[in-house]
């Protein structure tokens, strides 16, 4: 016998896709729209997530898992607002499907209407990484620089919506919202934008909107990734 | 940093193939890293050197990137991404789809023959 080349030709994320697959379409027959919200670390994810769930508090029933390398400060800070389950990677640099899992069973709770996962700060690693979600959403904040979507093309190609956060700086920083928004869809040309102000409020409404019209969209059978 | 846990993905179906072929170990991993992969081949590389200190005598790890490729869904144009501009080169629409060059694919494993019956 000699050696022997096994040709395989095969993603090597192939089968946590499936899972993931599994995953979203389990949720989906529950009627929870699973969000998954990323960015790079400081551009608001926690804060946004605050002002999502004040929002819709008494419009949609919402849990929320949060990943973070160590600490559980920002689950401590939406744990009044909603359930949610803290996810610590322990210096990993994003989320994986198993953590979702155990995550969800953890809140042991009756199915969401919207499920949050607030990734790792990365633009990096989490855009490899199917959670099973049925909208990934980037955020970039207006204190990063317009240029992002370019140099994290992942992160922009494989989101549908882009929420440009900390609108309230405009006046004191080199951004353009059109700027940044133009840039992004070279990258991903269906990303729907929302500049928003998580502070003071301002765009909040329509980003909530959004959310509900796509758990809308997914309770007919037409939401999907 | 998350090419560890691609490692370990690799290392797992590697190890599954293996098995079901009942084969010896394998001596060389061929991988091909598309170029939207999210993949930095160094790391992957150190990464892969991590995973297998101290096992029995790792298979050679290959690496080769893969082009990012996309086909226009106007017109049809096939072309090379670059600079991950995704907008069509011959009728300027940004409706194009990725062909090529956004995963992380095993291309081959070279494996030991097993032991004799």
């Amino acid at each position: 016998m000699s050696e022997q080349i096994v040709r395989v030709g095969r993603d090597l994320l192939a089968e946590r896709r499936e899972a993931a697959e599994r995953f979203r379409q389990a949720r989906a027959a529950e009627g929870t729209l699973v969000v998954h919200l990323l960015s790079s670390p400081g551009a608001g994810k926690t804060t946004l997530l605050q002002a999502t769930l004040r929002y819709l508090h008494g419009t949609a029933r919402t849990g929320v898992l949060v990943g973070d390398l160590e600490t559980d400060r920002d689950a401590r800070r939406l744990a009044p607002l909603a359930p949610t389950a803290q996810l610590t990677t322990g210096g990993a640099c994003h989320l994986e499907l198993p953590l979702i899992e155990r995550g969800l069973a953890q809140l042991n709770s009756e199915p969401f209407e919207i499920l949050f996962i607030e990734d790792v700060g990365n633009l990096v690693c989490p855009a490899s990484h199917d959670l099973g979600e049925h909208l990934r959403v980037v955020l970039l904040s207006t204190t990063e620089g317009d240029d992002k979507p370019a140099k994290y093309p992942k992160a922009f190609r494989t989101s549908q919506a882009l929420v440009l956060s900390k609108t309230d700086l405009l006046p004191h920083v080199p951004f353009s919202v059109e700027a940044a928004a133009a840039d992004a869809r070279q990258v991903q040309p269906d990303l729907v934008v929302f500049p928003l102000c998580a502070l003071t409020g301002e765009g909040v409404a329509a980003w909530c909107a959004y959310l509900l019209a796509r758990r809308q969209e997914l309770l007919a059978g037409r939401g999907s990734r | 940093m998350h090419e560890y846990s691609l490692v370990q993905a690799l290392l797992e179906q590697v190890e599954a193939l293996r098995r079901e072929r009942r084969l010896g170990p394998a001596t060389a991993i061929r991988v091909g890293i598309g170029a939207l992969a999210g993949v930095e081949p160094e790391l992957f590389r150190l990464a892969y050197e991590a995973a297998c200190d101290g096992l029995p005598p790792a298979a050679a790890l290959e690496l080769t990137a893969i082009p990012l490729e996309a086909a226009c869904r106007q017109c049809g144009h096939a072309f090379a991404v670059e600079r991950f501009r995704f907008v069509c080169p011959a009728c300027a629409s940004p409706q194009v789809e990725v062909s090529r060059g956004d995963a992380l694919i095993l291309d081959s494993v070279t494996f030991a023959p097993g032991e004799e019956p």
